[in-house]
């Protein structure tokens, strides 16, 4: 006859027989889904990479220009436009609340150095055109947008650009 | 009873049998399972090198290695790339009815001629190309024929996204990924592979205003063509360069041979009168003339079969500042007689233009100077005839001549200001007196349609006369203006060059320097400026006139222009 402690020994060998396998079949499970996520990492890398030839074609400073023209009221940064803080002119003293600030912390007017910051002329920031947002890139967009880049790259008419002609 | 035990004794033997045979077969089994067993254990507990395999596997996820690396310009915009395309092939070996085939492929690939895709169909071979580089939806297009035979190989295609603005630098490769021209061809070593993007020193936002400001001069004058560079004085970076006409390199088999050509650094031409920047600062640094010498410009010089005269002829005295203001042909071969041919060639020689150019081009020529350096040719390349260099070679030079007077080598790779060794030129003091210099032109001299206010800039005009089989073209001129800016620290050299511009109403028939090329260094410097952040300068501020203040009296005997 069996004896209990047999049984016992028994039940626990199977028991950990049966989760090492449990074990090994979710690392192989985990391993799968490891290929997996590298296979679509390695896709989106690629649409990244075609996305960024887009995005730079998209960006090419005469298509912004004729945006710009079209869509917005703005015109190039001139010299006139720039000035320093020290052109601006200074409040009297009198005027400046001279009692120490409400605020712990905040410097008053009074204390603030009156050596003018170097000043910092604005770039014009190029205004990015608006695109299809695709939130999760996959394999048909991907092909649309290499698709489109390629088309325009080979079919550029040499005109369009408006450069020198012969 | 016998047969009765007989027949017991028979039984019990076969069973005996039977159970030894179970029993050794059982055995077998078990044994065989225990091996599974023990091997099964084996692999899923001590399997080592499967560990190992699946901690490595990470290495999965990294990026798809590129053939070829991409090129980005110094703020890191994409100028050239490659993307994954399939190009199409068949083996004609196993294509059924090649006529059908060719008919229905050329429906998708419209650009394929049905003839020749039939031809090549039924040419019998085991591989053809039909058509290189398909996009996506046309190799889908292809396979939805299901037509066997034909099959496609996975290749890289170079892009470039912004085709002809940066051609003549970018350049080009063939369709097997090889640098034929421009960056493409020289850095073909430090692209080709799985490298990390190599950047430029070129800003494509001012190789746009660059060209655009270009492009509208040309068009104005009707001008063939021309070019310009914008130049880190301090650096030698190249920040934008263009030349016109321009190809695309996208399609740069169907350009024309002369849009290919890069007028900056493959052209060499005669400049004129901006050589008299090098001849004055050569003059000042040996000390063979000051702002107080003078020379006389009443009349022409007669050498030999050669007669030099002045475009704009005062006929009087003029100081060494006049002549530079009044861009005096006379009074420069008269300072550079004084020079001599010697410390001239050998100043020339150190301002690199009487040799090849750094540049990381393989489109470059080597200057044309002449061999025997005799009198007359001193005196002519005092005002820029008789020798021709690029105009990277001037652009570079005007940077040695203007920075404190120290040369760095022109290049187009993005690099720290300070990084490389400069060859001292010029004393500071001379390259602060060319300064001056310089901003007398453009504040009363011929430069004045370079002023860009609030950007002090400094520069010299120059119209040079083209020469067509030995003798020079009256009508056929190469008009320029160099400029550097601000002058009193200056940052950048803005150089404009137009080919064969024609006089207009607008500016009096002329098609000089002065009204072609300057109006584009003005352009460039009032919209290039704000975006590396120069302020502009109040000009009239003591401090700032006393930097660019010319302290000579005018030339004896005459009235005085606004020279002070």
């Amino acid at each position: 006859m069996i004896r209990p402690t047999s049984l016992i020994l028994m039940v626990l060998a199977a028991a950990a027989g049966g989760a090492l396998f449990q074990v090994a079949f979710e690392v192989s499970e985990l391993d799968d889904e490891l290929a997996r996520l590298n296979r679509d990492i390695r896709t989106d890398r690629d649409a990244i990479h075609v996305l960024r030839a887009e995005w730079s074609f998209l960006n090419q400073p005469e298509r912004l220009e004729e945006l710009t023209r079209r869509h917005l009221d703005l015109l190039p940064v001139t010299g006139k436009q720039i000035a320093g803080t020290g052109a601006v002119p200074v409040l009297p003293q009198d005027e400046l609340p001279t009692t120490g600030s409400n605020i712990a912390g905040v410097v008053t007017p009074a204390a603030i150095p009156t050596a003018a910051p170097r000043a910092k002329p604005a770039a014009p920031a190029p205004r990015a055109p608006v695109t299809r947002v695709a939130s999760k890139v996959n394999r048909a967009d991907l092909a649309r947008s290499l698709d489109d880049v390629l088309r325009e790259v080979m079919t550029t008419p040499a005109a369009a650009s408006g450069g020198v002609q012969r | 009873m016998n047969d009765r035990i007989a027949f017991e004794s028979t039984k019990k033997q076969a069973i005996e049998t039977a159970r030894t045979r179970l029993l050794v077969g059982g055995s077998l089994m078990a044994a065989a399972f225990f091996v599974v067993g023990i091997r099964l254990f084996d692999l899923a507990v001590f399997n080592e090198t499967e560990d190992l395999r699946r901690a490595a596997s990470r290495e999965i996820a990294r990026p798809s290695t590129m053939a070829r690396a991409d090129i980005v310009d110094r703020n890191g915009v994409l100028l050239a790339t490659s993307l994954k395309t399939a190009s199409l092939f068949a083996d004609p070996r196993k294509i059924s009815d090649p006529t059908n085939a060719a008919h229905r492929l050329v429906e998708i690939l419209p650009d394929l001629s049905e003839e020749v895709v039939a031809a090549r169909l039924g040419s019998g071979k085991s591989f053809v190309w039909l058509r290189r580089n398909l996009t996506p939806r046309q190799q889908f297009e292809v396979n939805r024929l299901g037509i066997p035979g034909l099959d496609f190989e996975k290749e890289e295609r170079r892009v470039y996204p912004h085709g002809r603005l940066a051609g003549h630098i970018v350049g080009f490769t063939n369709v097997d990924n090889v640098g034929l021209s421009g960056i493409e061809k020289s850095m073909d070593a430090a692209i080709a592979g799985d490298n990390p993007p190599l950047r430029l020193s070129i800003d494509i936002r001012v190789q746009q205003i660059l060209r655009q400001e270009l492009a509208s001069q040309i068009e104005k004058f009707k001008a063939i063509g021309g070019g310009g560079i914008v130049l880190d004085a301090e650096s030698g970076e190249v920040v934008a360069m263009v030349s016109l006409p321009d190809f695309d390199p996208n399609a740069a088999g169907q350009a024309a041979d002369d849009t290919r050509f890069n007028r900056m650094t493959l052209g060499v031409y005669e400049l004129g009168s901006v050589f008299k920047i090098f001849n004055h600062a050569i003059a000042l640094e040996t000390g063979v003339a000051s702002f107080a010498s003078s020379y006389d410009a009443t009349r022409p010089i007669r050498v030999a079969r050669f007669t030099i005269s002045d475009f704009h002829p005062e006929k009087r005295w003029l100081t060494v500042p006049e002549i530079f203001q009044h861009s005096s042909n006379i009074g420069s071969a008269k300072i550079a007689l004084d020079i001599g041919s010697d410390d001239q060639r050998k100043y020339l020689g150190h301002l690199g233009l009487l040799r090849r150019t750094s540049i990381e081009l393989p489109e470059q020529a080597t200057p044309m100077y002449p061999s025997r350096w005799r009198e007359i040719n001193t005196m002519t390349i005092s005002f820029g005839h008789g020798i021709a260099v690029s105009p990277l070679h001037l652009a570079s030079a005007v940077a040695a001549t203007v920075n404190g007077g120290i040369l760095r080598p022109a290049t187009l790779i993005n690099h720290d200001a300070k990084s490389t060794d400069g060859v001292q030129v010029f004393s500071a003091e001379t390259s602060d007196q060319m300064r001056r210099l310089l901003r007398l032109v453009v504040e009363t001299g011929t430069g004045r349609n370079a002023d860009a206010k609030g950007y002090l800039v400094g520069g010299k005009t120059g119209t040079a006369e083209k020469q067509v089989n030995g003798s020079y073209k009256r009508n056929a001129l190469i008009s320029s203006f160099v400029g550097v800016y601000p002058v009193t620290a200056p940052r950048f050299v803005v150089f404009a060059m137009l080919d064969e511009p024609k006089g207009i109403k607008e500016s009096y028939g002329y098609a000089t320097g002065g009204w072609t090329a300057a109006p584009v260094v003005k352009g460039v410097v009032a919209r290039m400026a704000p975006l590396f952040g120069i302020a502009p300068l109040d000009e009239t501020a003591p401090d700032i006139r006393h930097a660019i203040n010319i302290n000579a009296q005018p030339a004896i005997g005459n009235r005085s222009d606004a020279v002070n």
